[in-house]
């Protein structure tokens, strides 16, 4: 079994992942299509973002199910947890986001 | 031996998409202001495109009607010459070159005393002798239309 922080990295740098990746390698087709690549890769780390949390997470799921039991069932410990593998989610997210509007600059 | 292959080509592969999605990055500033420009420069057409759509219609409006043909009809006397349609045509002729200052002229610009003060009363010389020139009526119209009467003198 994996470590509190262990797991919390991997969500961050497996969200972090996902946006970067697929914004920059989404922004390929824009260039084949004929659209703006920068603008693209902006808007689909924008667009990617919650997804990214999700997919990072493993499925909301089993994590809504954590949440709802750990809520109902009194138990914070693991309530409290989820929560924070959420918010790693996000930031590692929200990290690429900033990462890819950095790269991309609009003209 | 076969997963090395298929590890170089997945590096291959790797590389490409890195190499790809780098290039990208490096020139979709210039592509991304070349769309911006395309945009801005189809918006500009438009406005252009509708600005000579209105006023090619306006000039269309203000056009005016000019004089694009004269057609005149004489009348000869009740009298039978041999050379008789010839005259005829050689007084058309004559008093088509007297008018012809007016084709192209605006309709609104056309005197009707002008023309009459040129037709009436004038002398037009042909084969068979000289002829008296009497103005029955005139069109002012695209058509300049005019009906005279000739009067061997």
């Amino acid at each position: 079994m994996q470590s509190f922080p262990h797991k919390s990295l991997l969500i961050f740098f497996t969200a972090m992942g996902i946006v970067l990746g697929g914004s920059l390698i989404g922004s390929l087709a824009a260039v084949v299509t004929g659209n703006p690549p920068l603008l693209t890769a902006r808007k689909l780390a924008e667009e990617m973002k919650l997804w990214a949390v999700v997919a990072a997470l493993g499925g909301t799921f089993s994590s809504i199910e954590v949440l709802g039991s750990g809520f109902f069932t009194g138990q914070i410990r693991p309530l409290i947890k989820q929560l924070l593998f959420i918010i790693a989610g996000l930031a590692g997210a929200e990290s690429a986001k900033y990462l890819v509007f950095s790269l991309t600059p609009p003209p | 031996m076969k997963s090395s292959k298929a590890a170089w080509a997945a590096l291959f592969l790797l590389g490409f998409l890195v190499g790809a999605s780098l290039t990208t990055l490096q020139t979709g500033r210039e592509l991304d202001r070349l769309h911006v420009q395309i945009s801005e420069l189809r918006g500009e057409l438009e406005d252009k495109e509708n600005l000579i759509n209105l006023l090619s219609g306006k000039l269309s409006s203000q056009k005016k009607t000019m004089i694009e043909k004269i057609t005149l009809h004489v009348i000869l006397p009740d009298r039978s010459w041999a050379n008789h349609q010839t005259i005829k045509e050689t007084l058309e002729q004559d008093l088509k070159k007297i008018l012809n200052p007016t084709l192209g002229q605006p309709i609104e610009q056309v005197k009707p005393g002008l023309i009459q003060a040129l037709l009436h009363q004038r002398i037009l010389p042909t084969a068979q002798g000289n002829f008296l020139i009497k103005m029955d009526w005139l069109i002012i119209a695209p058509t300049l239309e005019c009906q005279v009467s000739a009067r061997l003198e």
